[in-house]
């Protein structure tokens, strides 16, 4: 009987010893850390960070009325904390973690220009972030491998001046020459690998953000000494290496596959459906309205009298040339528009619901449903959505055509992250702060001329012109804003409203100048009166709200201001 | 010597038997289903003269003259005594005694041990109670059935998956289901999905069914339901859920008791799906005015013409045959002849789309014996067609088992198993209302609130041309549902083979050693299609066409080795106990292809699309493996002590190939004890205590976790883009964070139960009470993604369930022809978060961050976190300036999922060979977040607002802050601000936008579950068709239900979870109905 249990005890232990366990702990469908390619991940970094734009810019720009806020009445219910969790995704998931591995891998190879350009995206992550939300974390971001699993925010003052430090030393790395600047980085999707580009952009962005601060009086000398560092405070003229001439622009530039998904322009996706009339999502009807052209304010409704924007035709196009609701092509029932809310009247806009000719949006903050419409709405246009031109005439023809997949550049759009006007632009805002209206008037027409020229010409470059009988005048169009310009009280208002106009497809710098500026004024208001403030930062995400317990809800009930906003103005 | 004495015996047998006087002869049957018993002791009473039955079940005896009377007793049947008289000829049929606390039932690693001795909870749920189902699923077939369960399902479509849960969920984020072990071998129950993005996300309709769906109930001869972890230590860390043992026909190894014997089944079930009623009175549109919305607040249908197009007006130049939709808007000038569209009702619009399924099983069962040993064969074959068209199952089932004694010491004993289940159905994404918000098609997500007006049945769907969806949207913003029956589908074809092979070596009369190989493989195929030209309304990628395909190829090999032992120490004193090896290796690999942009129409080939990707428009990969492995050594004794006391030690060891070296092995012991008082001192018992037994148990278990959570890696997309200069872009991404330090978690829980026979057993009563606590919790912890990562896995937080289970049986009524039972069986489990990690607030276990189940410290698990709309101090909704809710910016407890209790209550009455019998369930309690509810209501069809009227104005109760200057709140003043109906019922619900616990309703529910009619044909009949038994059925399923204090013409049945087979819960998005269903079975014995 022993016996029996000896044998039965060694076959034992030959079992538990004869088995390998060690076999299945690397994941083999994946990638493993020590295979990490820098060039892989900064591809990643790039796409994301451009995807990341998009989603900033998306989210702000319903709140200086370039597309409509269509998600409820109410600037509280139409901002969903859960649909900023792509936001947060992007930023830190994807471009700022990937960073924190991609830097240390080619600083260890010697690749400056993966470097200086990690920083420099990470920069402009952090300080959108910030212009956005006010606190969000920075010091404890990125930091759960050693465990911190609810990171604190940083304060926005602490994350610029963190920001602010990339930027410097990217310019550093720029800097460097020969052997020491390392390999190059071949696979670059802004700049083509340009080291000098880089540098302007490193330059812009830096002076973006001390503009900010000097909105802050305690800081605004030590603000003015920086800025003066880029722009000669007396002449406006830029004394960096800005991004100031086209081959600068910073822009992102989609393709026009079908697959992967997300090629092309996502404004293309969601106005340019696969079947005709299937177009989804709005346009504010206040922005359609001011780009169509400068308006007689004496006179808002009459075509006729409007100076036309030569922009307005790349920006939009009118599915419909004229809304005439006993047109079959599309529901009778789509375009209901009642009578204006009183305070419409009061406010003056000249806009409601629909305009002549052909224009159909949604006015700011209509939560109510969707009708039928998707015939009938005006889509987003050549530029920057890489969608179609729009070339038929503003006499009154009833219908257009649709708006379906194919049409214009299929899709090959940008994003216009930093665009040369943006700097001509800038430049103005600091002559007209700095008590130089007649320089800043100056930069002004520069500024627009630009904006309309280099539109134009990406534009054409993807094979769509305007004919003779449809393009607007840029000299009377320049006319038209210097007249307003000489008649303002506040010059800020016109160069705002103008920087504005020039910002499609940018919503975060217009809403960064309309905190600081004020301008553009007299925005249209919502359509619902309501007690809510303006949002003056977003809501957090759910994502950050919810699960990090060192975070806390905004209250959306009362004014959240980002550190440098110290405009006491009562924005709409 | 031996041979000398058996010739003496032999004598004195054969001269006492001179000395009898009479024969008696007869046969015993067995009551259920008539069969020939053979092996029943038959004896004289009083004496030691008996004999027992042979393989025909016939007897004969020699007794003495004078009266006396017969006792005819087998296990697990009712003991007979029958008084002689002066008949010579003796027939008797013996009933079953299933609840016999002398029986003999199956516990873990196939031990088999006398039910009275047991320390902890266990059910044995025979094949009686299992066949004449009318569910195909083995899981759904438990419902009710014992304590303890719940089952939950994801809808009544055919081959939808089903959730098990015992005792509540452990795990906040890992498995939850119990482990199923079908003839000792543990198998896969898993649900593979290509369409639904693992098991945790539910947005494509977890539709593909569970593993459980290859069992063939028709060849279960016993479910052995192991919920306690005392019970289960000995299966390791799969046991941890519970453990459902399951003992097929083939594999039993009571083997044939006859020399041959057969049975054929044949059942027929009609299906029909639970839907809505509708209100008929006002039609599409908003706000009293007709319109083509989504919503159906419209005009009130009196015949008036609208100033409309017909809703098919756009679709006219195609479809002339229709002179209906040639109507325009009148034109308001005068002289008008064409009058405009005049809605009017389509009553059965929804109805319609629905068409009787029916379910048909054939099985035939074979078996035979002989003194070497038996063989089983079954084979089965059912048919089910679900309620919508292109759903069903078809399923073979082939088994074969026998024993065979190789020589005297070694038996071999073998059961293989092959199923081919082939499966389809049209997608039914989850649905809020407003199409689906994944991105993928459903037929069910805008069916159900089809506007009154729209003929849904007798219009069109597809493009005369093109094939594409035609409807009432001119905008295209909704698929017809009838083109996605047609035109979308996801299919399964499994086959899998699964075995279990066993070899028995006696080395002595106390100890053998045995080893058990099992395997069980499948290989599972899988496509998804949609064709090109739907409309919007599922995501833009998928317009186009699509089409995906992937084989998923599952191996698991388990070995064991065991040497048991079983030693009567002394008269009093028993041991025995089992020593164990056991090595289990899980293969999963899976080869996918995904392709978009579909070219000539309708043909479903990877070739006809214009690109091809190893994964989906979402970017999950089609193509992995995963590869883990786990050994572990058990060990098991019992003692028992002049069948009094019974004590039970267990404890296991695993080493888990998915944890790093140093953290890999985890020791977890259990113990258990039974104490019979009425054994112990027969004084105890009396007239109204036949039985008592009180037990006490302590049991453990660990879990290790999923595969590759420990090192860290990168995600390669190698085409995440084409850019603006036509580059393929690659990228790669830090994916997960790994945990190199992640650890076991451990699961304890105490027991404590008792067991009683009241009333010569008329009266019996089961009831325990357990406290299971899973500490260091293996938690997939979602990050806020500011730290980097998404989640990760982690060790933290404890969760606790604490619970009653109680089973009482009552037999008012107990004689030789009637039987009554009543069985009341009682479930209550109370969850509780005990602790979470440090720093952390809540975490996601299903769902979304803003909307979702969460783990949060001191809350029962699973609550639903929301927006909800604020209250005034005194409790009153907060009202906005515009008359409606308020809506919270943070998110709150809104609801908690898990029922106060549940219950059923069975009854069988029994007339002979008639039975009658039925099944009520109740659940108290628990809250569901409900679309199947709210959309009726919000999108205005519900026969629930036939009373309102569309174009009324009403006001919202509740009350609107009053502020001073400052922004200060200085007081309430109810609301006044009127809506409209539509303003009331759609705005401010779910479906217009509102707070989210405005979708949270009661769950209580009760449910007529099953009721059935079975007859027994007499023996005197069956035996001239040279037969041995023939039984009819009727059975009816889900009958009738009732959600109290939900819309009641919403029908939404809370049995449905929309989470699948995942651990969410409490959640509803309109993932398709359920199904009553009603047949007949036929049973021929032979």
């Amino acid at each position: 009987m022993k016996n029996i249990f000896k044998k039965i005890g060694i076959f034992f232990l030959l079992l538990v010893t004869a088995c390998d366990l060690d076999g299945d702990l690397e994941n083999p469908n994946q990638v493993s850390v020590t295979g990490a390619d820098v060039d892989l991940i900064m591809n990643n970094i790039q796409l994301n960070f451009a995807d990341f734009f998009h989603s900033a810019a998306g989210s702000v720009d319903q709140l200086v009325r370039m597309q409509a806020m269509t998600g409820g009445y109410r600037y509280q219910t139409a901002f969903n904390p859960s649909s900023l969790n792509n936001l947060w995704d992007l930023a830190y998931r994807n471009v700022l973690i990937s960073n924190q591995i991609m830097q240390p891998l080619a600083a260890a190879k010697g690749l400056t220009t993966h470097v200086a350009v990690g920083k420099i995206l990470e920069a402009y992550t952090y300080l959108t972030l910030v212009d956005l939300f006010g606190d969000v974390p920075q010091a404890e971001a990125l930091q759960a491998a050693s465990g911190n699993f609810n990171p604190a925010a940083t304060t926005g003052s602490n994350v610029y001046a963190y920001a602010i430090q990339l930027l410097t030393d990217a310019r550093t790395e720029l800097a460097k020459t020969g052997s020491d600047a390392g390999g190059a980085l071949g696979r670059d999707i802004f700049y083509g690998g340009s080291r000098a580009n880089w540098t302007a952009l490193a330059n812009s962005l830096e002076l973006k953000a001390w503009i900010n601060i000097s909105m802050i009086p305690s800081r605004a000398a030590e603000a003015n000494a920086k800025i003066a560092g880029f722009v000669n405070l007396s002449t406006g003229a830029a004394v960096a290496n800005l991004v100031d001439t086209e081959a600068e622009n910073f822009r992102y530039k989609y393709g026009t596959a079908t697959v992967p998904a997300g090629s092309r322009h996502p404004w293309y996706e969601q106005y340019y459906g696969i079947s005709p009339g299937t177009a989804g999502g709005y346009l504010n009807n206040y922005y359609l309205h001011e780009v169509f052209g400068k308006w007689d304010p004496a006179d808002p409704v009459n075509v006729d009298k409007v100076v036309q924007d030569p922009r307005w035709r790349y920006y939009f196009y009118r599915q419909v040339g004229s809304i005439d609701v006993n047109e079959s092509k599309f529901d009778p029932n789509a375009i209901f528009c009642g009578a204006p809310p009183p305070h419409y009247t009061a406010w003056g806009g000249g806009v409601f619901c629909v305009f002549e000719p052909g224009f159909f949006g949604r006015d700011h903050g209509d939560g109510s449903g969707t009708p039928p419409d998707g015939a009938a709405m005006t889509c987003a246009g050549a530029y920057p959505a890489g969608g179609k031109i729009d070339l038929n005439p503003i006499t009154n023809l009833k219908f257009n055509s649709s708006a379906k997949r194919g049409d214009g550049t299929n899709g090959a759009g940008i994003q216009p992250i930093f665009m040369s006007w943006f700097t001509d632009f800038t430049r103005a805002e600091l002559m007209a702060r700095a008590g130089q209206p007649a320089i800043a008037k100056t930069i002004l027409a520069t500024a627009i001329g630009n904006s309309i020229t280099q539109i134009k010409n990406i534009v054409t470059a993807g094979g769509q012109t305007l004919t003779v009988g449809v393009t607007a005048s840029t000299t009377n169009y320049q006319a038209a804003v210097a007249t307003l310009y000489d008649a303002a009280s506040i010059k800020m208002d016109v160069i705002g409203k103008e920087y504005w106009i020039s910002l499609f497809g940018n919503g975060i710098e217009a809403y960064n100048m309309y905190r600081r500026t004020s301008a553009p004024r007299n925005l249209q208001p919502t359509v619902q009166i309501s007690s809510d403030p303006y949002f003056r930062s977003m809501v957090y995400p759910a994502i950050f709200a919810n699960l990090n317990s060192s975070a806390v809800q905004k209250n959306a009930l009362v004014s959240n201001k980002v550190f440098w906003d110290n405009n006491p103005d009562n924005l709409n | 010597m031996k041979k000398f004495l058996l010739l003496c015996f032999s004598f004195v047998f054969v001269l006492t038997a001179w000395a009898q006087e009479r024969v008696i002869s007869g046969k015993v049957t067995a009551q259920e289903d008539a069969s020939a018993l053979p092996g029943v002791n038959v004896v004289l009473k009083g004496t030691t003269n008996g004999t027992v039955t042979d393989a025909d079940g016939n007897f004969k005896l020699n007794i003495p003259s004078a009266g006396g009377a017969l006792v005819f007793s087998f296990i697990g049947l009712q003991t007979n005594e029958v008084v002689i008289g002066d008949r010579s000829v003796i027939d008797v049929a013996l009933g079953l005694d299933i609840q016999q606390l002398t029986e003999v039932v199956v516990t873990a690693q196939g031990i088999t041990r006398d039910q009275k001795s047991l320390g902890y909870a266990q059910t044995t749920i025979t094949s009686t109670l299992l066949a004449n189902k009318p569910e195909t699923d083995v899981a759904r077939a438990l419902q009710g059935r014992t304590p303890g369960l719940q089952i939950l399902n994801s809808s009544g479509m055919a081959g939808s998956s089903s959730k098990i849960s015992i005792r509540g969920n452990s795990s906040i984020t890992g498995i939850n289901s119990p482990l199923w072990v079908v003839n000792g071998v543990p198998i896969s129950t898993d649900q593979n999905d290509i369409n639904g993005q693992g098991q945790n996300n539910f947005v494509d309709g977890n539709i593909a069914p569970s593993r459980f769906l290859d069992i063939d109930p028709n060849n279960i001869e016993s479910i052995s339901v192991l919920r306690g972890l005392s019970a289960t230590t000995l299966y390791g860390s799969q046991g941890r859920n519970g453990v459902i043992l399951v003992t097929t026909k083939t594999g039993s190894s009571k083997g044939s008791k006859n020399k041959f014997d057969g049975s054929l089944t044949q059942s027929y079930f009609t299906v029909k799906a639970v839907i809505p009623e509708f209100q008929n009175k006002w039609a599409n549109g908003f706000d009293g005015a007709y319109g083509e919305f989504y919503s159906n607040w419209g005009n009130v249908m009196d015949g008036t013409p609208q100033r409309f197009n017909h809703p098919y007006y756009e679709h006219r130049l195609m479809f002339p045959e229709f002179p209906e939709f040639q109507t325009a808007a009148a034109t308001l000038l005068p002289g008008q002849t064409i009058p405009g569209y005049i809605p009017t009702p389509a009553p059965n619009n929804v109805k319609d789309f629905f068409r009787t399924g029916s379910s048909a099983t054939t099985s035939l069962s074979l078996g035979a014996s002989s003194e070497y040993g038996s063989l089983n064969f079954s084979y089965s074959h059912l048919n089910e067609t679900g309620f919508v068209q292109h759903n069903g199952v078809k399923r073979d089932n082939i088994s074969l088992g026998g024993t065979a004694k190789l020589t005297n010491r070694l038996t071999l004993t073998n059961v293989f198993n092959f199923a081919r289940t082939d499966f389809q159905t049209p997608p039914t994404a989850a649905g809020d209302a407003s199409n689906t918000f994944g991105g993928g098609p459903s037929i069910f997500a805008n069916l159900f609130f089809t506007p009154r007006n729209i003929d849904l049945m007798n219009w069109p769907y597809e493009d005369k041309v093109t094939k594409g969806s035609v409807y009432y949207r001119n905008t295209k913003g909704i698929t017809n549902p009838r083109w996605i029956e047609q035109n979308a589908r996801q299919t399964s074809v499994t086959n899998r083979f699964f075995s279990s092979t066993n070899f028995n070596y006696k080395l002595a009369d106390w100890i053998n050693v045995s080893y058990r190989l099992g395997l069980d493989t499948y290989s599972d195929f899988q496509t998804y299609y949609n064709n090109k030209s739907g409309d919007a309304g599922f995501s833009a990628n998928l317009t186009p066409g699509a089409y995906r395909t992937a084989t998923g190829i599952s191996t698991i090999q388990d070995h064991s080795v065991l040497v048991n032992l079983n030693k009567d120490i002394s008269s009093d004193l028993n041991i025995s106990g089992v020593l164990g090896y056991n090595y289990r290796q899980n293969d999963f690999r899976q080869e996918g292809l995904e392709s978009l942009g579909q070219v000539v129409f309708g043909l479903q080939e990877h070739r006809n699309f214009t690109s091809t990707l190893p994964r989906t428009w979402r970017g999950d990969q089609l193509n992995y493996q995963t590869k883990s492995a786990i050994q572990g050594v058990f060990v098991d004794a019992n003692l028992g002590y002049k069948n009094m006391l019974y004590v039970g030690l267990a404890a296991r060891n695993d080493w888990a190939s998915v944890l790093e070296k140093d953290n890999r092995s985890q020791f977890y012991p259990s113990g258990s004890i039974a104490f019979l008082p009425t054994a112990a001192f027969p004084d105890f018992a009396s007239a109204v205590l036949d039985f008592l037994k009180i037990r006490a148990a302590y049991g453990s278990s660990a879990n290790f976790g999923s595969p590759y959570n420990t090192r860290p890696y990168l995600t390669l997309n190698t085409q995440t883009r084409v850019d603006g200069t036509g580059n393929v872009v690659s990228s790669a991404l830090p994916s997960l964070l790994a945990n190199p330090n992640l650890k076991p978690e451990l699961l304890t829980e105490a027991e404590f139960g008792i067991e009683a026979g009241m009333f010569d057993n008329k009266l019996k009563l089961n009831a325990s009470y357990y406290n299971r606590v899973a500490k260091d919790q293996i938690i997939q912890r979602t990050l806020d993604y500011s730290t980097g990562f998404s989640s990760t896995f982690i060790n933290a937080g404890s969760i606790s369930n604490k619970g009653i289970e109680l089973s009482v049986t009552v037999t008012p009524i107990k004689s030789n022809n009637w039987r009554w039972d009543i069985t009341g069986n009682y479930t209550k489990n109370v969850s509780k978060v005990e602790s979470l990690p440090d720093g952390s607030k809540s975490i996601l276990v299903a769902g979304f961050s803003d909307l979702g189940n969460f783990a949060i410290e001191g809350q029962p698990l699973n609550v639903i976190q929301g927006t909800y709309v604020p209250k005034a101090p005194d409790g009153q909704l907060l009202i906005n300036s515009t008359g409606s809710y308020e809506i919270s910016s943070d998110v709150a407890v809104i609801a908690d999922p898990n029922p106060k209790w549940f219950g059923s209550l069975l009854t069988n009455l029994s007339y002979k060979s008639i039975s009658f019998g039925m099944q009520w369930d109740y659940v108290s309690g628990g809250q569901i977040f409900s679309y199947s509810a709210a959309t009726m209501v919000g999108r205005g069809v519900s026969r629930d607002l036939q009373d309102f009227d569309p174009t009324l104005p009403l006001i919202l109760p509740g009350v609107i802050e009053q502020k001073d200057g400052s922004g200060n709140v200085t007081g309430y003043t109810p609301n006044t601000i009127p809506l409209t109906t539509a303003g009331v019922f759609f705005n401010n619900t779910i479906v217009g936008g509102s707070a989210d616990d405005r979708g949270v309703y009661d769950a209580s529910r009760i449910r007529f579950r099953e009721v059935s009619l079975s007859y027994t044909l007499p023996q005197a009949w069956v035996s001239k068709l040279k037969l041995t038994g023939i039984n009819i059925s009727a059975v009816g399923n889900n009958l009738w239900f009732s959600a109290i204090n939900a819309p009641k013409y919403a029908r939404a049945d809370f049995d449905r979870t929309a989470s699948g087979s995942g651990n969410g819960a409490g959640f509803d998005y309109l993932g398709g109905p359920s199904a009553r269903r009603y047949g007949v079975n036929v049973k021929i014995n032979f």
